[in-house]
């Protein structure tokens, strides 16, 4: 954490409080939108990154395996509701299909997910 | 207060010395020969403010007197136009006539620090019977010249040519409105009294300065938009200041966003919050509507709307400062794909309802001691004792409430703390405890140091039980012992009272 050094008070404060505050009983896992690989699908994200994500579409964020459960869903859009943002993130899922392989081959991703601690 | 405006206006001759003893900075173009500046040493009074501010880490003690220096614009009527912040808690003002140096006191007629903006008056109403009060500026545009007005330290008045290069919206120093804003490109040298200064253009005062960048030689002026809007305030029989909508939002450019939320058209921003109890909270605008025009003036997705005089401008202004307190600004919505107005009544904040105070100017700050405990309501400048990083060095949580309070239940009326603890026999072990959020004492809910007060006077089983947010949870109090040695901690610590509510 302290490496990233984020700048995002929120997410320092549920990282810190996390056992105080019991923020754990509705959230075992602080799910954050770490990084964004720059792509046009996501050209007006930048703002969000370090965000704790709470929603995506109707799924709660409470671990990991929660994001991969909302992006397999067969939904036109990926609405992610990040806290204390009430302005979501916006993915239409034809245009996330599109840009997968595009943005594998660029960054060199060689897996898109890793769920196992 | 704000750290940087000090510091810019205080310190700025440093960073002009570094530059002149290192690689000069790069110069302006030579301005072009602006039509001769006629300036009247008795549109201006040299001002000595001596300040003093409370110590919010002992808030029974002030701290040592300080002066500052600025130079007043007569206005009619017997007035003088400064700068809040020259006199923020200010103990007294003492003005100066530059010609002849006669002195007299005066007193803060109004005062607001949203706008950074003052109005004096002198104790001997004959005191200004030569000014020559100044009338207000208008229509200055982007590319105008004026003169910005010093005082040299023999009483000369000196001007320097300053070129007005961007008209914005930007937060003023004291607090976090975001007003109209000149800037101007300005090579200002250090004088006597930098503090307050005014700018003039054709004879008319133009604005005050409020910040000054000598890096970049750009100084950040108050507008006439701003001082008419305060003097026709000032002139009402309540001042009521400046109206804010309570709306954030955020632009509307991602294509994507638009085309989930059925936008055909451009232009439109996205509300992504509003504060509550707030003029629009009231009208009843939420989260997730789109602004598409405010008092019939398209809004486009950047939240700008096209000024007449200025070009692009945050719509905020329309809300601010083309608006009294009571006008109904009518906005309009787009919600669930349907269009509609909702009329938004324009009202100041009182700082007085925020959970988290961000200005406490007018009084001394509350505490309660007791065995040793200083319990205090959490406010802006006691955050602000932790310097300019405040929002990264202070202590965690309390920087969390400030930030967040909105997001606070309705009846979370204030954040009661235990600030530090003063040794004494009946608060032996707990001397190491700062900075706890108080949850309830005795039982009872906290949300003041009134209801702390109160909750005190009804221990359980002979001791207070204070429960808090943060290690060690729980902290019991013989309140018996505690008001055996209230005098002694008075004396021992030097408390006039135990007590300021």
């Amino acid at each position: 954490m302290s490496e990233h050094n984020p700048g995002n008070l929120r997410l320092r404060y549920m990282f810190d409080h996390f056992i105080t505050d019991h923020v754990y009983e509705e959230r075992p896992e602080l799910i954050v939108l770490s990084g964004i690989l720059p792509d046009p699908i996501n050209s007006y994200t930048n703002d969000f990154v370090y965000s704790v994500v709470d929603r995506i579409n109707d799924h709660k964020i409470q671990r990991l395996e929660d994001v991969d459960k909302a992006f397999a869903e067969p939904v036109d859009y990926y609405v992610i509701h990040l806290l204390g943002e009430g302005r979501p993130i916006v993915l239409e899922r034809k245009a996330v299909e599109q840009a997968r392989d595009r943005i594998r081959q660029r960054y060199g991703v060689t897996s898109e997910k890793n769920l196992k601690p | 207060m704000n750290f940087s405006f000090r510091l810019l206006l205080s310190l700025w001759i440093a960073t002009a010395t570094l530059h002149a003893g290192t690689t000069p900075p790069p110069r302006p173009e030579p301005a072009k020969p602006a039509a001769a500046t006629v300036i009247d040493t008795r549109s201006f009074v040299r001002i000595t403010a001596t300040n003093q501010n409370y110590d919010y880490l002992r808030p029974w003690v002030k701290r040592p007197p300080f002066s500052r220096r600025g130079l007043g614009t007569v206005l009619a009527d017997g007035r003088i136009l400064i700068t809040a912040e020259l006199v923020l808690r200010n103990a007294y003002v003492e003005l100066e006539m530059i010609d002849s140096g006669e002195k007299c006191p005066a007193e803060v007629m109004v005062i607001d620090y949203q706008a950074n903006l003052a109005l004096l008056r002198p104790s001997r109403p004959d005191f200004l019977k030569n000014a020559q009060p100044l009338e207000l500026d208008s229509g200055a545009v982007v590319g105008d010249r004026a003169d910005i007005i010093q005082l040299e330290a023999n009483g000369t008045l000196a001007s320097t040519p300053a070129t007005l290069t961007t008209v914005t919206l930007t937060n003023y120093p004291i607090d976090d409105l975001g007003l109209l804003v000149f800037r101007l490109s300005a090579p200002l040298q250090q004088r006597d009294g930098s503090f307050v200064l005014p700018a003039v253009r054709n004879g008319r005062l133009l604005g005050l300065l409020m910040r000054y960048d000598a890096r970049s030689q750009t100084a950040d002026l108050i507008p006439p938009e701003i001082i008419g809007h305060f003097l026709k305030e000032s002139a009402a029989p309540t001042y009521a200041g400046f109206a804010r909508a309570g709306i954030s939002y955020a632009n509307l450019r991602d294509p994507q966003l638009r085309r989930y939320l059925g936008l055909d058209e451009n232009g439109g921003v996205f509300v992504d919050g509003v504060a509550p109890g707030s003029p629009a909270d009231k009208a009843g605008l939420k989260a997730g509507d789109v602004i598409q025009s405010v008092k019939g003036l398209a809004v486009d997705a950047d939240g700008n709307y096209a000024h007449p005089k200025y070009g692009k401008l945050p719509f905020s202004h329309l809300v601010t400062t083309e608006s009294a307190a009571g006008d109904e600004v009518p906005f309009s919505i787009w919600r669930s794909g349907q269009v509609q107005t909702i009329n938004v009544k324009a009202e100041p904040r009182d700082p007085a309802t925020m959970k988290v105070p961000s200005l406490q100017f007018d009084s001394a700050p509350k505490y309660l001691v007791i065995g040793g405990l200083v319990f205090q309501e959490l406010a802006r400048p006691y955050l602000l004792e932790w310097g300019p990083d405040w929002r990264n060095t202070a202590p965690q949580r309390l920087v969390y409430y400030d930030a967040f309070q909105d997001e606070l239940p309705a009846d979370r009326k204030k954040i009661v703390f235990l600030s530090r603890v003063l040794p004494s026999p009946s608060g032996l072990g707990y001397e190491g405890l700062e900075h706890l959020v108080v949850k309830s004492a005795n039982g009872q809910p906290i949300h003041s140091l009134e209801e702390l007060a109160e909750a005190l006077k009804h221990p359980e089983n002979g001791f207070d039980r204070i429960e808090t947010e943060d290690e060690p949870g729980v902290i019991y109090l013989d309140p018996k012992a505690a008001e055996a040695e209230a005098e002694s901690i008075k004396a021992q610590y030097g408390i006039p009272a135990l007590r300021n509510f």
